[in-house]
């Protein structure tokens, strides 16, 4: 591993890295055998390497109580930063300054070269930060892996050796009280890890289970489903064809519940309303977002996405207006606007759309801050190297934090700390815990079969 | 100096006699014809809850534009016209009665009268700040707080009775500007961060207000 302090010249970095590469301890990791489950073998998620992530605090969480936990990688298609090696940065939620970062030596053990973090999730109780990579590009290796790092040390603790590149990582809280994580990948279908486990996984399902192939996966606020977008791996066949699902899953037992169909060959995000009632699909290919009713079953609007190619989607506190990422999937892949949507117009009209310019190149996720009186979006800008904070009601850009050492950022978490006893409160997903349960009380939500309890108190090793 | 103006004119007066002008039309366009008060707060509710989304979805709480144009000012032909050539319009026809659009036009000319000024009230602070207007002038002030607590508002200079704005709610304030040049503030009395206030200067070196022309419908489906 390689800390990264602030500021510090790209050559320091390198140099930073060449010696950690010298002076890192031999890895003592090997595959635990306790950590496996079958459930884990069928999914293809193995353990490669286990650590002691013990050590001195890497920052202090009185300091900085609440925070932004994001990527800094090297990049991707065309457009690679100065930073070679997969890394996280921790930015102060209320004064925008970059608190520490870290980069992680993966090329000491062998790799040939480092895939972009495409995301990076934190546990719900902030203990762990899940940061994924591998080698190759998207796929191409037939395996990635997924660091698990302690939040507190920014010490590695595990790697997980995974199908495919791994893509994301995220919160999933179910309504009988289970506070896990829940990953995928290209290639890779969703594995759901608890940190109360020691990180084994406990649910997901495969492709055979699914019956088609999946991208990304997204849960409901209530925790009771998972609904992912079915995916051609085909280049062509994301071009030609007109029409794909979204497969709905019940984290209850990990089975298929139903399909929605969608005419769109390359759905992408899922958004939800916070009373549970809608989600809102993103499509590449169409540059369109659909509006589905979850108890009726149905798609009930669609409206232009304001963007071409759009990614991510995301509600502000009002929950009425969805803010759509212009990252130019499918497209041009240099998307630098966001697009809007009201919602509540989506079954009057396609065109309730407006879009604003952010200048984040390749702006893919945004992440809700989970102040209601700050209401802005952070958006991960994955080639402009920054998270931008565009701020809901003024509808513009209000700060730009650069990556401490100019790599990529890739989506984020903000975490409350109490101590280093964390609580998610946003992450690609939406809000979280109280984040949500305040939400609702905004909005004058009742009565919604929710999971909006805290996470845990911190318990284990950390 | 060029065309027919007079050669004894001193270029430095331009933009007095500009600002003259323009104060001129405005005059004009609020010494129209009186607006029936009561159809325009009809029509204000109108505009605000027709098929359960209001006017104001599109065209934004203030008639200033959202993801449609704005339509302050707009006449009772405009919006028929309107109606009947914008697609995404088309809900609205069999919502609307005669006698709505009869009062959706009377509020929003009596909006075209009235210079929207829009500060944001945003953790104790007002985006913009300052705003200057010229003397004279009819002024609908929007004060939106964008807070998730209500906030009260005290002003010093300007005739104003406190407002306490719900939250995530705005407050309108019609008030027409002095004839006299002067400076006044909005403070908010009970937000958590005190430190802003909002100033209105009212001063000739504002431009004037001119009220909107009727925009051109063109058909869209």
């Amino acid at each position: 591993m390689s800390r990264t302090p602030l500021r510090r010249p790209r050559w320091l970095v390198a140099l930073a890295a060449i010696g950690a590469i010298l002076l890192s301890p031999v890895s003592r990791a090997s595959a635990d055998d306790n950590w496996a489950t079958p459930l884990a073998t069928k999914l293809g998620v193995t353990l490669e390497k286990s650590f002691d992530s013990t050590g001195p605090d890497a920052w202090d969480p009185k300091k900085h109580p609440l925070v932004f936990v994001t990527t800094e990688g090297p990049g991707y298609g065309g457009l690679l930063s100065g930073v070679t090696l997969p890394g996280i940065a921790i930015v102060d939620a209320d004064s925008r300054e970059v608190v520490t970062s870290q980069h992680y030596d993966v090329l000491a053990w062998g790799w040939k070269n480092v895939f972009e973090d495409h995301g990076v999730g934190v546990s719900p109780d902030g203990k762990w930060i899940y940061l994924p990579t591998g080698e190759g590009t998207f796929g191409t290796m037939g395996f990635g892996r997924l660091l698990i790092i302690n939040a507190r040390t920014l010490k590695l603790d595990k790697v997980l050796h995974t199908n495919g590149n791994p893509h994301h990582a995220k919160v999933l809280n179910t309504p009988d009280g289970r506070h896990l994580v829940m990953s995928y990948g290209w290639g890779q279908p969703l594995f759901v890890l608890d940190p109360a486990q020691d990180n084994k996984v406990v649910g997901g399902l495969d492709f055979n289970d699914i019956g088609i192939d999946t991208y990304l996966y997204f849960a409901s606020p209530d925790g009771q489903e998972i609904i992912a977008g079915g995916r051609f791996r085909d280049n062509a066949a994301r071009k030609d064809t007109f029409g794909n699902i979204m497969v709905r899953i019940s984290t209850k037992d990990w089975r298929v519940t139903g399909t929605i169909p969608i005419q769109e060959s390359t759905p992408v995000w899922v958004a939800f309303s916070a009373d549970d009632k809608y989600a809102y699909f993103t499509g590449a290919v169409t540059s369109r977002v659909f509006k589905y009713d979850r108890k009726a079953d149905k798609i009930v609007g669609v409206a232009r996405a304001g963007v071409e190619g759009p990614y991510g989607a995301h509600f502000g506190w009002n929950d009425k207006d969805l803010y759509v990422i212009g990252k130019g999937e499918e497209s041009h892949n240099r998307g630098k606007v966001v697009g809007f949507i009201d919602t509540a117009l989506m079954e009057k009209s396609e065109r309730p759309v407006d879009q604003f310019v952010t200048n984040c190149i390749r702006g893919d996720h945004g992440i809700l801050h989970p102040d209601p009186d700050a209401n802005e979006l952070w958006i991960s800008c994955n080639s402009s190297f920054e998270v931008v904070v565009f701020d809901l009601d003024q509808k513009q850009v209000t700060k730009r934090i650069p990556m401490p050492n100019g790599g990529s950022s890739h989506s984020g978490a903000f975490v409350k700390y109490d101590g280093w006893s964390g609580d998610v409160l946003s992450d690609q997903n939406g809000l979280h815990g109280s984040a949500l349960k305040k939400k609702r009380e905004l909005l004058g939500i009742r009565d919604v079969g929710s999971n909006v309890q805290g996470a845990p108190a911190p318990a284990g090793k950390m | 100096m060029q065309g027919n103006l007079r050669s004894d004119l001193p270029l430095s007066a331009l933009p007095t006699l500009a600002a003259a002008f323009l104060a001129l039309a405005a005059f004009s366009a609020c010494a129209a014809e009186p607006l029936d008060m009561a159809m325009v707060e009809q029509g204000r509710q109108i505009f605000e809850t027709i098929a359960g989304v209001g006017c104001k979805a599109c065209h934004g709480p203030f008639a200033e534009g959202k993801v449609g144009p704005s339509n302050r000012g707009v006449n009772e032909p405009t919006i028929r016209e309107a109606l009947a050539k914008i697609g995404p319009m088309q809900f609205l026809r069999e919502q609307l009665a005669e006698e709505d659009i009869k009062q959706i036009a009377a509020y929003t000319e009596w909006m075209g009268r009235h210079m929207l000024v829009k500060s944001l009230l945003k953790r104790g602070r007002f985006i913009p700040d300052a705003i200057s207007v010229y003397p004279g002038t009819p002024v609908q002030l929007v004060i939106e707080n964008t807070g998730s607590e209500p906030a009260t508002l005290a002003a010093d200079g300007i005739s104003v009775a406190a407002h306490t704005i719900a939250a995530r709610d705005s407050a309108s304030i019609v008030w027409t500007a002095p004839e006299i040049e002067g400076k006044s503030t909005i403070a908010c009395s009970d937000c958590k961060i005190k430190d802003g206030s909002l100033t209105i200067e009212v001063t000739k070196m504002a431009k004037p207000y001119i009220p909107p022309l009727q925009p051109k419908v063109v058909a869209k489906p």
